[in-house]
């Protein structure tokens, strides 16, 4: 195939030509070698030649994937273990409704690879978990009041 | 709450249950991004539109993604509807003029 000889192929191209599914993988496997292992192992005879041209830059994009999940997997332990220290101050209505919602937007944009945003929308959810609460326990309690 | 974010939360609950954080999005896909709803603003609408007999809502399942919290949904009551109608209705008489409709 003409493209055999192009000397700019790009590990990106090497996936979509072989058909792997780099990332899907990724999330299934545990690390790098094992990763691409199994990649090669699904790769056809007459694609290891591209594989095998292509290797340092799947290699190397292969541990750049990991390593951003490791960050991401300390990110996400950072995040919840703040959230999670929080938890213990907030009515159950509030915990499963608005912070339950907190948390999810907060899981998605984690996976998304979000970083600053992350920390600005813990902050948003810490600052509006207080106000709801407030407003939550004075409107039961008007409500309470009322019904005496 | 303002007048548009109940307006928008009624119509967007006449389209089927859902709960805050989709909501949210509903209401601006709705809306071709013209209205948009804090996220920390939604749920004291939410609740007081419950109170109202708008909207009744019931606990989901505990979910993973949410570290085990089930997620709260919310439909329309039939008053609901009714006060969502009334709104539309008012709401097109205002803007006939603007959208050369003759009466």
């Amino acid at each position: 195939m003409a493209w055999h000889a192009e000397p700019t192929l790009t590990a990106g191209v090497v996936y979509e030509i072989a058909g792997l599914r780099f990332r899907f993988w990724g999330r299934i496997l545990g690390s790098p070698d094992v990763l691409l292992e199994d990649v090669y192992g699904q790769v056809k005879a007459m694609d290891r030649e591209i594989f095998a041209h292509a290797y340092p830059l799947l290699a190397s994009d292969a541990a750049e994937f990991f390593e951003e999940q490791q960050r991401c997997h300390k990110r996400k332990r950072r995040v919840q273990s703040v959230l999670e220290a929080w938890t213990a101050v907030l009515p159950p209505r509030i915990l499963n409704e608005d912070f339950g919602d907190w948390v999810e937007d907060l899981n998605r944009r984690l996976a998304r690879g979000q970083k600053w945003l992350v920390w600005l929308r813990v902050c948003a959810c810490v600052f509006w978990t207080v106000v709801n609460s407030i407003g939550y326990i004075a409107g039961k309690a008007r409500r309470d009041r009322r019904a005496i | 709450m303002n007048i548009d974010t109940r307006l928008a939360l009624l119509q967007a609950f006449t389209h089927g249950e859902s709960y805050g954080l989709e909501i949210i999005e509903r209401v601006k896909k709705l809306t071709n991004g013209k209205i948009s709803i804090v996220q920390g603003r939604v749920y004291p609408a939410l609740r007081q539109l419950e109170a109202e007999g708008l909207l009744e809502s019931y606990d989901g399942p505990p979910l993973p993604e949410r570290n085990g919290r089930p997620r709260r949904y919310y439909r329309i009551t039939a008053a609901g509807e009714r006060a969502a109608r009334q709104d539309a209705r008012a709401l097109f008489r205002l803007l006939k003029p603007a959208l050369g409709v003759v009466a």
